[in-house]
């Protein structure tokens, strides 16, 4: 009888949700349609698996960001320092020649170790880096953040000769500066799956794998006891506070949420690209990955996995294939013969901003509570009476 | 609570005397150097105070991080240094062209800022008037990567490819304003140059003259009713539009006259020159007081100040760190900036 009736349920869900499905589907496949693809257009289309992991790991950091940013309205403008963390944490734990000379040994140094500590570690550093910004709110947190995320990574940069009076040790070298730290572990499950430079499928499952756990921890995030403190924070800190919210707490929870996400995705970032680099971390991050959260819909983690995914792929793979197509069409109208839309990023990036935010503030995918709470603001305004008054003014103006 | 406060005035009263135990120890050591590093200072002091004013007078009116506002800037180094190859001055032209192409830059990169700075609030910020800020933050990055572009394109088609060098090589500035040593004569091992005056001594009026426009003339009273509270002053029937075109057009004309003074000062332009600038100048704005002219100006110059000290005392690769440790180390001790008053943090 109820196996009967589970059956009826997930053919209802199915019926309900089948382009869903087949998206999934797709999605998951898509190694394989690269592969041929590259091989039908003779290797001018296709080997996009290496950017969409890329592309990916800029949809985990945005649905790391939606924490501090989409839930608790905490504007962070240095996310990438946690990024750095995660990536340093764990290249300089795994890699079997890091520059102070002898290795971790090994518990520490495999691959799954090493992220659970690099996540830990980013999550500390969220709490320290976290507690000088308490009092503060608004655009005053925005600028401590953004002042943190520019020392980060030039503390990474130049931590290449610390002496330690007491311990007798004379210029360690930590980070190896601009040489970066290489041969960072790689992931790998027995029996199952192989990592390496060579084939990008694995990383890209592992990639979509992260992914769902992260939509899945931010939505059960977003029905938690602690998620709903975040929004009361959000929208009124005084109002929250009053009903026994605790700020200092909460704000905390939510900056070290934030860096621990970011931490992991650091640490996975490393471990692709085999290298960390201090030029890695700058500004420019912090920057999309905002950009992503607030273009693809501020508080709703497919919002953020939208944003990510139109932010960072249109950067990665759109522009590409703008090239080629304009390329093809170049046979017919000359001037497109040898345009490269990769000169053009920062204008046509920079002008797909501002036309989102004009037309769709609230995002791309928006969170219904957030969409209700800007119209009702709106409202609002229209109801306190200063625009009433204003008319009377104008209204008297015209007739005197 | 009270105790709180106690401990975290002592740690500042500590850091503040460790500070000047170390810059009197420094001065002491080598005072000609200490000096040295100071007439530098006040002198890049002087270009981030010019940019900062910019940030500050906006953010005072709307509360926006105007994040395009250093592009503004590079902008107007981008049309300094084109007028220079339009009349071919170099170092070693006549004392007369050289003349006449420093007051077209100073003529021309103030104005063509102001109406840029003016049209990106028109066409970016004012349809958002009612939005969320991170919405018009988020525009306002956009228009700056826009302005980044066409920096870009700027020196690679336009009249800057007469340097040579792709888009985004630097492109040098030849040093219109001479470089000699006025204390050459003399006994004293300072290098003090025109360059050094130049800069104090374009920046200083300019500052003054803003204070008295905002203090004393109508208009300033107006644009400080509406940063005060911008649904009061509506209804005292100041047009609030014309205010904040006016703050742009104001802010503009400044960056446009940093870019020049800071393209001839720090001898270089390139297309990503206005982010740095900017972070600076916003860490000057914040530092003295965010919406706090003479804050502006002092912060501007306490930036200067310790970016010099710093690459002589400290390293060179250590400043960006320091500056922004200074940054947050006061906004954690003192919120609302050197010179900020009791405002209200605004959420």
């Amino acid at each position: 009888m109820s196996r009967q009736l589970d059956l009826n349920r997930i053919r209802g869900w199915l019926r309900a949700h089948w382009k869903l499905v087949i998206l999934g589907i797709l999605v998951v496949l898509f190694p394989f349609f690269d592969g041929f693809l590259q091989q039908i257009s003779d290797y001018s289309l296709g080997g996009y698996t290496g950017s969409l992991v890329t592309v990916l790991m800029y949809a985990m950091l945005a649905l790391g960001l939606n924490i501090v940013v989409g839930y608790a309205g905490l504007l962070d403008l240095g996310y990438a320092a946690f990024f750095a963390i995660g990536a340093y944490s764990m290249s300089l734990l795994s890699t079997p020649h890091p520059p102070w000379g002898l290795g971790v040994p090994f518990p520490f140094n495999y691959f799954w170790i090493a992220v659970i500590l690099s996540a830990l570690i980013a999550l500390v550093s969220g709490f320290a880096l976290g507690a000088p910004t308490i009092p503060l709110r608004g655009d005053y947190l925005a600028i401590v953040t953004l002042g943190f995320g520019e020392i980060v990574p030039v503390v990474f940069r130049n931590l290449t000769c610390v002496s330690i009076p007491f311990l007798n040790v004379e210029c360690l070298d930590i980070t190896a500066g601009e040489r970066g730290v290489s041969l960072v572990a790689l992931p790998g499950v027995p029996g199952i799956a192989t990592f390496n430079k060579l084939d990008l499928a694995p990383w890209y499952w592992l990639a979509l794998l992260i992914i769902v756990g992260a939509i899945f921890v931010n939505r059960r995030l977003e029905d938690s006891r602690l998620g709903r403190a975040w929004m009361a924070m959000r929208e009124d800190e005084e109002a929250a506070a009053s009903m026994g919210v605790d700020i200092v707490r909460t704000k905390l929870l939510a900056f070290a949420m934030g860096a621990a996400f970011s931490g992991f995705a650091g640490a996975y970032y490393a471990s692709y690209i085999q290298a960390v680099f201090p030029s890695s971390f700058d500004f420019t991050v912090s920057v999309t990955v905002l950009c992503a959260v607030v273009l693809g819909g501020s508080g709703n983690p497919y919002g953020a996995l939208l944003g990510g995914i139109l932010v960072a792929g249109i950067d990665r793979i759109g522009l590409n294939l703008l090239t080629t197509g304009a390329r093809a069409l170049g046979n017919f109208i000359p001037f497109l013969g040898d345009i490269d839309f990769q000169l053009w990023r920062y204008g046509l990036y920079g002008l797909a901003l501002v036309i989102v935010m004009l037309v769709r503030p609230q995002g791309v995918l928006p969170s219904t509570a957030r969409a209700r709470e800007l119209t009702e603001s709106l409202e609002e305004e229209k109801l306190s009476g200063i625009v009433a008054a204003e008319e009377v003014v104008a209204h008297e103006s015209e007739a005197g | 609570m009270k105790r709180n406060l106690s401990i975290r005035s002592v740690a500042l009263w500590l850091i503040l005397a460790a500070t000047a135990l170390f810059l009197g120890s420094a001065f002491i050591a080598n005072p000609a150097l200490f000096i040295q590093q100071v007439i530098n200072g006040l002198a890049q002091g002087a270009i981030f105070a010019l940019v900062a004013l910019g940030y500050t007078l906006v953010y005072g009116i709307i509360e926006l991080i105007n994040f395009a506002h250093g592009d503004v800037y590079m902008i107007g180094a981008f049309i300094g240094l084109s007028i220079v190859s339009l009349m071919g001055a170099s170092e070693k032209s006549d004392s007369g062209t050289m003349l006449l192409t420093i007051a077209l830059m100073f003529i021309t990169a103030p104005l063509v800022c102001a109406v840029l700075n003016v049209t990106i609030e028109r066409l970016a910020y004012r349809p958002l008037r009612n939005a969320p800020r991170i919405v018009v933050l988020i525009s306002a990055i956009g228009m700056s990567f826009i302005l980044e572009q066409v920096g870009l394109w700027w020196a690679q088609f336009g009249a800057l490819s007469y340097f040579g060098g792709s888009g985004s090589t630097p492109k040098s500035f030849p040093a219109l304003v001479p470089k000699f040593n006025l204390l050459a004569e003399t006994a004293i091992n300072i290098n003090l140059t025109p360059k050094h005056i130049f800069a104090l001594a374009l920046a200083i009026p300019l500052m003054i003259i803003l204070r008295l426009f905002v203090q004393r003339t109508l208009m300033g009273k107006a644009m400080r009713a509406t940063a005060q509270n911008r649904d009061a002053a509506r209804l005292m029937g100041i047009d609030i539009n014309r205010v904040i075109s006016l703050t742009f057009l104001i802010g503009g004309a400044l960056a446009g006259v940093g870019g020049v003074a800071g393209g001839l000062y720090f001898e270089g332009v390139v297309w990503n020159m206005g982010f740095d600038m900017g972070l600076k100048a916003f860490t000057s704005a914040v530092l003295g007081g965010i919406g706090n002219i003479t804050g502006a100006m002092l912060g501007g110059f306490f930036i200067g100040l310790v970016s010099a000290l710093s690459d002589q005392y400290i390293a060179a690769q250590w400043t960006r760190a320091v500056v922004f440790g200074i940054l947050v180390l006061v906004l954690v001790f003192r919120p609302t900036g050197l010179l900020g008053t009791g405002v209200q943090q605004k959420a």
